[in-house]
């Protein structure tokens, strides 16, 4: 197990950079999430960690050491993708030993650390049985158990659920952090879904080759720094309005074309145009309430309900509701929010960054 | 619950086997115009198979299929005037999206200001009207979403069949996606059969949800019923994020009351107690409850429970609890910020408590009280 340092990384292909002046560190036995869309640069970070890739400037450090000149197979890495292969005419067994085979270990040895391990991993099952007869979550299990075997420094995880069905996903993912945390393996999880990120204990959000934030799950959802890690984190995402601030006698107001909202603060430091993001579940239900919007549609998902909402401009926006309020809720009924100031967000229309967010 | 119309499509016993693998086994269902109708089940449960035979891809082994109270079972599918949408759109990449619309149309040989007039009706509603020069390889994800559903629609389908058309979609698109595909539906009021594995698709879009397990349909109803009333085991496991725990529980009668036993702990269940005595609780009780439906609290009463994981998911955190050496789920909201470590409390409500029986894995009573 090893800390990882990643220190000032850029990356350019064909003169389109890729990685843009990355820098994190990862303690040992940290499981730490670079969640961010396709094309944000996490699998060419992960290379450019596993030596498979060739950073233009910048260093990593295990331990503190530097290992850029040190050969992908002697990093002691191991990297899960997507799409998990196993060896097809091995046993399950076969399959996790190999890594083990390879470096010579007793019989005794790899018998009883590829028991230990797939103990871990519960699939003490699949141990006799070849990769053809393993569902897509056992696939999983298995190829985890083979880089966890050898007790690598790192173990790289690029999407490794992704295509896995939804439930799978969510069980795989808690799965994770279980093992994480009882064998205190360093992990770094590269994802494009918030919630298989959330599991880690830091998240690194990043778009288009940056860094935007780095922080625990709960502050990245709970303080973001910027406009795109609130809507990339939250599901339904974090609803959005292009307003105008302005200053009146006793403070100032949020004006959209379809409300005003008065805020306690002093804008003297305030652009004009902001952004104002609040959270679908932040949105509250009241007779008499500014905003005034329309039904458009009505999803019940169990125990709450998404509804979504149309104002007199034509902006959209989502609400979570509680299933348990007595009222049924159909297209086409007119609704009165209020969006309570204490849940609101403003973001600076240009750079996106976070206007009301306390410098910690 | 039977639709009130006239069904528009009727399954009447279809069963598929390949070789000997029984793939759709004794499937009866119906439709009615205008409805929409998710199947859902894990992946190898039949639904696919299902649908590809309303479509006329394969052929029933045995049964019936009735579209508007026709014979369909051995139409080939373009006789069937039912509309297709495949996973991945099969839409004609290196043609224009006006030209992708017209192309079922330019077969059925309309005269041009014809053709030119649905392609531009249906661009409208559809809001492809700027892209109608674009080519289909350079539409993103929901554009192609749109003009392949367009496509489909401009054949004058009776029926719109979807394949798990959101799948491999990134999240934060597909929430968007589905939302526009509940809308669409809303406006068009076209009945549509939507096949798909995740449930929290399944429950937002659909009017009613067939859940499939292993050939066999487990239940039939509207989403929230799906939900609150699980009619079987494998439906009550299925449904919900995490799904209901589950515990074996025994029936005692004590003191001229009637209990639920588990461990040490007993609920009274003397208002149900005619329905239970009924299932033979003798052959073993499953007690189901669901994870959001969960009292945690750091105060008593209660049971007792260690917090083992901390799942958060923004709005709300997932804990998973040690209860005298069992892994329960339960869900809290984030702002409770309980930590792995702590100790809490936890309640089970009576009047959500689901009772089911071991041996034909159905429910016997939802809600104990």
């Amino acid at each position: 197990m090893a800390s990882v340092e990643v220190k000032n990384i850029s990356k350019s292909f064909k003169g389109k950079p890729t990685l843009k002046d990355v820098s994190f560190y990862v303690s040992s036995g940290e499981l730490f999430c670079l969640l961010g869309p396709p094309g944000a640069g996490k699998t060419t970070l992960f290379r450019i960690i596993s030596g498979l890739e060739k950073a233009d400037t910048g260093e990593v450090f295990f331990d503190g050491e530097p290992i850029t000149s040190v050969p992908p197979q002697r990093r002691d890495v191991a990297m899960i993708f997507e799409d998990v292969a196993l060896y097809p005419h091995l046993t399950g067994f076969e399959n996790i030993a190999y890594p083990l085979r390879l470096r010579r270990l007793s019989r005794a040895e790899i018998k009883k650390r590829v028991y230990e391990t797939a103990r871990l991993l519960h699939i003490e099952h699949l141990l006799n049985r070849r990769p053809h007869t393993f569902s897509g979550g056992e696939r999983r299990r298995v190829a985890i158990a083979r880089a966890l075997v050898r007790n690598p420094r790192v173990l790289l995880l690029d999407q490794p659920f992704t295509d896995l069905d939804a439930k799978i996903r969510h069980e795989m993912s808690a799965e994770l952090k279980r093992l994480q945390v009882s064998v205190g393996q360093t992990m770094l999880l590269a994802t494009h879904d918030f919630e298989e990120g959330m599991i880690a204990d830091r998240i690194a959000v990043i778009n288009d080759g940056e860094i935007h934030q780095i922080a625990t799950p709960k502050e990245i959802y709970n303080s973001p720094i910027t406009r795109f890690t609130a809507s990339f984190v939250g599901s339904p995402a974090m609803n959005l309005f292009s307003c105008q601030l302005v200053s009146t006698a006793t403070g100032c107001e949020l004006r959209h074309p379809a409300f005003v909202i008065p805020l306690p603060c002093h804008p003297v430091s305030f652009p004009q145009q902001v952004w104002l993001g609040i959270r679908p579940e932040k949105i509250i239900l009241k007779k008499g309430g500014k905003i005034r919007a329309k039904v458009e549609v009505v999803q019940i998902l169990g125990a709450e309900q998404i509804v979504d909402l149309v104002l007199a401009n034509g902006d959209r926006f989502k609400w979570v509701a509680p299933i348990s309020l007595s009222e049924k809720f159909r297209r086409g009924d007119e609704l009165e929010f209020d969006f309570p100031v204490s849940s609101i967000f403003l973001f600076d229309y240009e750079t996106g960054h976070n206007l009301l967010r306390k410098e910690v | 619950m039977a639709p009130m119309t006239m069904p528009i499509l009727r399954l009447q016993n279809v069963k598929k086997v390949f070789n000997s693998f029984v793939a759709v086994d004794n499937v009866s269902l119906e439709v009615a115009e205008g409805e929409f109708v998710c199947l859902l089940g894990p992946s190898g449960c039949g639904k696919t198979t299902t649908l590809r035979m309303i479509a006329g891809l394969e052929t029933p082994t045995e049964g019936e299929i009735f579209l508007r109270e026709k014979r369909i079972t051995y139409l080939p599918p373009q006789q069937r005037g039912i509309g297709f949408v495949f996973q991945n759109y099969a839409l004609f990449w290196h043609m224009t999206v006006y030209d992708n619309l017209a192309f079922g149309l330019r077969l059925r040989r309309l005269p041009v200001a014809e053709i030119n007039k649905r392609v531009c009706e249906i661009a409208e509603r559809f809001e492809l009207m700027d892209l109608l020069k674009v080519r289909a390889v350079s539409l993103d994800l929901s554009a192609m979403q749109r003009v392949a559903i367009a496509r489909t629609l401009l054949t004058d389908p009776y029926l719109l069949l979807l394949d798990e058309p959101l799948n491999n979609i990134r999240p934060g698109l597909r929430e968007m996606m589905r939302a526009d595909l509940k809308r669409m539906q809303q406006e068009l009021r076209k009945t549509m059969i939507y096949v798909t594995h995740d449930q929290e698709e399944a429950l937002t879009l659909g009017d009613r949800i067939v859940v499939m397990n292993m050939g066999r349909i487990e239940q039939v109803a509207s989403p929230q019923e799906i939900y609150d009333l699980p009619a079987t085991l494998f439906v009550a496991g299925f449904i919900g994020r995490p799904p209901m725990n589950l515990f074996d529980v025994k029936y005692a009668v004590e003191g001229g009351h009637s209990w639920l036993v588990w461990r040490q702990y007993r609920w009274c269940v003397d208002k149900v107690r005619d329905r239970i005595e009924a299932a033979h609780p003798e052959n073993g009780l499953v007690l189901g409850v669901r994870p959001e439906e969960i009292k945690i609290s750091y105060k008593a009463p209660g049971i007792h429970a260690k917090v083992v994981l901390v799942q958060p998911l923004g709005r709300k955190d997932v804990l998973m609890l040690e209860l005298e050496g069992e892994a329960v789920h339960g869900v809290v909201p984030a702002e409770l910020c309980i930590n792995v470590g702590d100790m809490v409390f936890v309640e089970f409500p009576p009047e959500r408590m689901h009772l089911f029986s071991a041996t034909t894995k159905e429910a016997i009573v939802h809600g104990i009280s």
